[in-house]
């Protein structure tokens, strides 16, 4: 049945390119004939280097800081409520609409695409990690203070593996939208990496180019999200499907 | 298809007795000067700082006046608010009736669900500027683009809440001689709605951002491209008031809908003990 | 003529027989209990007849017409009272209502005598989980009476309630039926329960499942369910049930939920 659907996806995909002269949407085929051209010519391999640097440095950082930061506010009550307005405000912010202020405050450059991969993984980072550790159960960890445990065993006994599944929807969702922040880098913030790539592609109206890179795009997303939603069920077994 | 939030749930803790009155004008107390602490800094950083491009918020609200004035920023208001609204409504409504069909239809859900799961991890922002290429700058090219971001998080939640109601009610509604149509009226929609507004709250905040996204990609109209005008010519008070009404936006919304989540099924709470 | 004949019904669900060659027939305003221990597939028959299971072979006429989808003219009442969740009493009552295309006010001022009737006056705008498991069941009860069918079909209704609000459960439905009569078909696993609320009883046993005996109760009506368990013939009527059901070999769980309350 699922495989039947995809045939006859496929088969839609193919009558409708062929109807409309392949200007707007080419065949399947075509579109990976001319990513297998694009990697070839070293052209792919040119483009998808600076995003991925800035995705390695920008989510690399939004993790490093959002788990412990998150740990941090969802331990200590008062910095929490501190806390809660402001980062619910740019949480609900959309932050694309930052980039042009950050292009002239920063520069038209990497570090600019850094702040805005990082900026996009570390609210929810944060925010998820910080309820996490809230919804740990607060009998557990006055049990373990009953017996006299130090605040760091209660950390680690209780409260870290507690917020584990918290925290790996966290970085689920936090690395979901790095890629976009970096897509967004691409368009915006300088004339690099596979965002880039899309545009150049766009431009010329070559949408068989560009839905190349989009695919690729698609298929780390996907992989992104399966990956981590493993992980978590790994790493924590007692919770059970979600 | 489980159903897709942003967050986990953080249980409303049982307060202790004594001292509650007290702990909650505390956090009140917190909260609000956690709101305040922000422009605050913002301005004195604006301030120590020798540069005419870091602005203050009171630069910002001084050019926000001066642009409510003028017009131009209701007009820019005006003209994205109507892309959002008509995007969200009609990528909620095709997003509900998917979701329905996939939560009620076991067929459905084999054959779409793991398109739909895996578009909504792309990064669908990747797409805009080829659906502006093949649709054009116009309202319906950006109305296309906002629907799309929405439709995701309200198909997928709406399926995720169908099918989390009990196959008996179907009987039930059989037993009655219910249609089919009045079915969804009776039990699907109303038995997933807490899950349809999870849906719908995801959908706002993604389809601010598809708005903004359009507009800087088509650059005719919108508060998208008042900021960038703004900005190309360093005027950076008028850039940033744009940028607040957005934050705004999505605050309020996200509020309201985060209050109307948690008021929805008071039965929840009791069903599922 | 709102009567139910069941014809040489069969039903089985893959290779598993529930029962074979069924026979039955209930009468215009009839009130019949269906007894018999679990599993001898009283809730298959009732939900055959409902017209929300299929048959395997057989027939089943209701009111003259073949079975074969939910019917207007009948309304089921659930084991487990099957209320939405999301509707006020009032709303839960006035479902059926709704669906024969009343609009929202007119569904609940029509709704109103029922939930009067099952004495939930002044609890319409509560919802199902502020309720007791007997309040609920009454909802249930006037969500089928509202849409004023002429054959009742109750499963098991008040075998989820404490042996109490069984009993004043039981005095209800006597006084409603009485002042309304229907066509009821009233599946129980309680011998007392079928004595006090028939016109008769019918016996079942399992394995495969069949009727083994159609038993008339001899009281008038209007019945007073203390008098009658008073009466001697009560008790004669009792133990020739009681007899029946035992000729299965029972396993304990079953002899005990048999015995009823
Ligand atoms: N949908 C189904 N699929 C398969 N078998 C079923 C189904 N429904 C009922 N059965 C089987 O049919 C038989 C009769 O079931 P039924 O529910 O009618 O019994 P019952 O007399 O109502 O029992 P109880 O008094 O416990 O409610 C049982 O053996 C049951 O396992
Ligand atoms: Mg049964």
């Amino acid at each position: 049945m699922r495989f039947g659907f995809a045939a006859f996806v496929l088969a839609l995909w193919y009558f409708i390119a062929l109807t409309l002269g392949g200007l707007f949407l080419a065949p399947p085929h075509v579109i990976v004939s001319r990513l297998g051209q694009s990697i070839a010519s070293g052209e792919f391999m040119q483009y998808l280097g600076p995003t991925a640097f800035i995705l390695a440095v920008g989510a690399g950082l939004g993790v490093a800081v959002g788990v412990p930061f998150g740990l941090l506010i969802g331990r200590i009550r008062p910095l929490y409520w501190v806390t809660e307005a402001p980062i619910n405000i740019f949480y609900t912010t959309p932050l694309v609409a930052l980039i042009p202020f950050l292009l002239v405050i920063v520069g038209f450059n990497y570090q600019s695409k850094i702040v805005i991969v990082f900026l996009f993984t570390v609210l929810p980072v944060v925010i998820n990690t910080a309820s996490g550790v809230r919804t740990v159960d607060h009998d557990l960890v006055e049990l373990s203070r009953s017996f006299c445990a130090k605040e760091w065993t209660v950390w680690r006994d209780v409260i870290v593996p507690g917020s584990l599944p918290a925290i790996m929807t966290g970085l689920r969702i936090g690395l979901i939208h790095a890629l976009v922040g970096a897509v967004l880098a691409d368009f915006y913030a300088g004339a690099s990496g596979f965002g880039y790539l899309i545009i150049l592609y766009s431009n010329r109206f070559d949408i068989t180019g560009a839905l190349g890179p989009v695919f690729v795009l698609a298929a780390a997303g996907a992989a992104v999200a399966a990956l981590l939603k493993t992980a978590q069920r790994r790493l924590s077994p007692w919770q059970g499907e979600q | 298809m489980t159903r897709v939030t942003d967050r986990i749930r953080t249980p409303s803790r049982v307060s202790r007795p004594g001292g509650r009155r007290g702990r909650a004008n505390q956090q009140q107390l917190l909260w609000w000067s956690g709101l305040l602490i922000v422009p605050v800094i913002w301005q004195l950083y604006s301030m120590v700082a020798d540069s005419t491009l870091i602005v203050g918020p009171i630069e910002v609200a001084e050019a926000a006046v001066e642009m409510a004035v003028d017009g131009e920023l209701l007009q820019a208001a005006g003209q994205s608010g109507l892309v959002f609204l008509t995007g969200i409504a009609a990528g909620t409504a095709v997003g509900l009736a998917i979701g329905i069909l996939v939560g009620r239809f076991r067929t459905m859900d084999v054959m779409l669900d793991p398109y739909i799961s895996a578009l909504f991890a792309t990064p669908l922002v990747a797409v805009v500027p080829i659906l502006i290429v093949a649709l054009g700058f116009g309202f319906g090219a950006k109305v296309v683009i906002v629907a799309m971001f929405a439709f995701f998080p309200v198909a997928i939640n709406t399926a995720a809440g169908v099918r989390g109601i009990p196959r008996e009610f179907d009987e039930l509604a059989r037993s009655f001689c219910s249609s089919e149509l009045q079915a969804w009226r009776d039990i699907l929609v109303p038995g997933a709605l807490p899950y349809i507004v999870t849906g719908l709250r995801l959908a706002v905040g993604r389809s601010l951002i598809a708005v903004v996204v359009a507009e800087f990609s088509t650059a005719v109209t919108g508060l998208g491209f008042l900021i960038l005008r703004y900005s190309r010519r360093f005027d950076m008070a008028e850039s940033l008031v744009p940028v607040v009404l957005l934050m705004l936006t999505g605050f309020v919304f996200y509020t309201l809908l985060k209050r109307v989540e948690a008021r929805l099924a008071p039965w929840i709470l009791r069903t599922s003990e | 003529m709102a009567n139910v004949d069941i014809k040489d019904l069969s039903k089985h669900f893959g290779s598993l027989g529930v029962f074979d060659d069924i026979n039955l027939h209930v009468d215009d305003n009839e009130f019949v209990s269906i007894l018999g221990p679990s599993g001898c597939g009283k809730t298959t028959l009732l939900r055959i007849v409902a017209g929300i299971e299929d048959t395997t072979a057989g027939s089943v006429i209701v009111a003259g017409e073949e079975s074969r989808k939910p019917r207007p003219d009948t309304a089921l009442v659930f084991q487990n009272f099957r209320l939405l969740p999301w509707r006020t009493v009032e709303d839960n009552v006035a479902y059926g209502l709704r669906l024969r295309g009343r609009s929202k006010a007119e569904a609940r001022s029509l709704a109103q005598p029922y939930v009067m009737m099952v004495g939930l006056a002044g609890r319409e705008k509560k919802y199902p989980y502020q309720l007791s498991g007997g309040m609920q069941q009454r909802v249930g009860l006037a969500r089928a009476l509202a849409v004023q069918p002429d054959i009742l079909l109750m499963d098991e209704p008040f075998g989820a309630l404490d042996a109490q609000t069984r009993e004043l459960m039981q005095d209800e439905l006597l006084r409603i039926w009485s002042a309304d009569r229907k066509t009821v078909m009233f599946v129980t696993h309680s011998i007392d329960e079928a004595i006090v609320l028939s016109d008769r009883v019918v016996v079942m046993q399992s394995d495969p499942g069949r009727i083994v005996e159609h038993i008339p109760v001899p009281f008038d009506r209007p019945r007073d369910a203390a008098a009658m368990r008073a009466d001697p013939r009560f008790t004669t009527l009792r133990a020739e049930m009681w007899a029946l059901l035992r000729q299965e070999p029972l396993s304990s769980d079953m002899t005990h939920r048999a015995t009823g309350e």
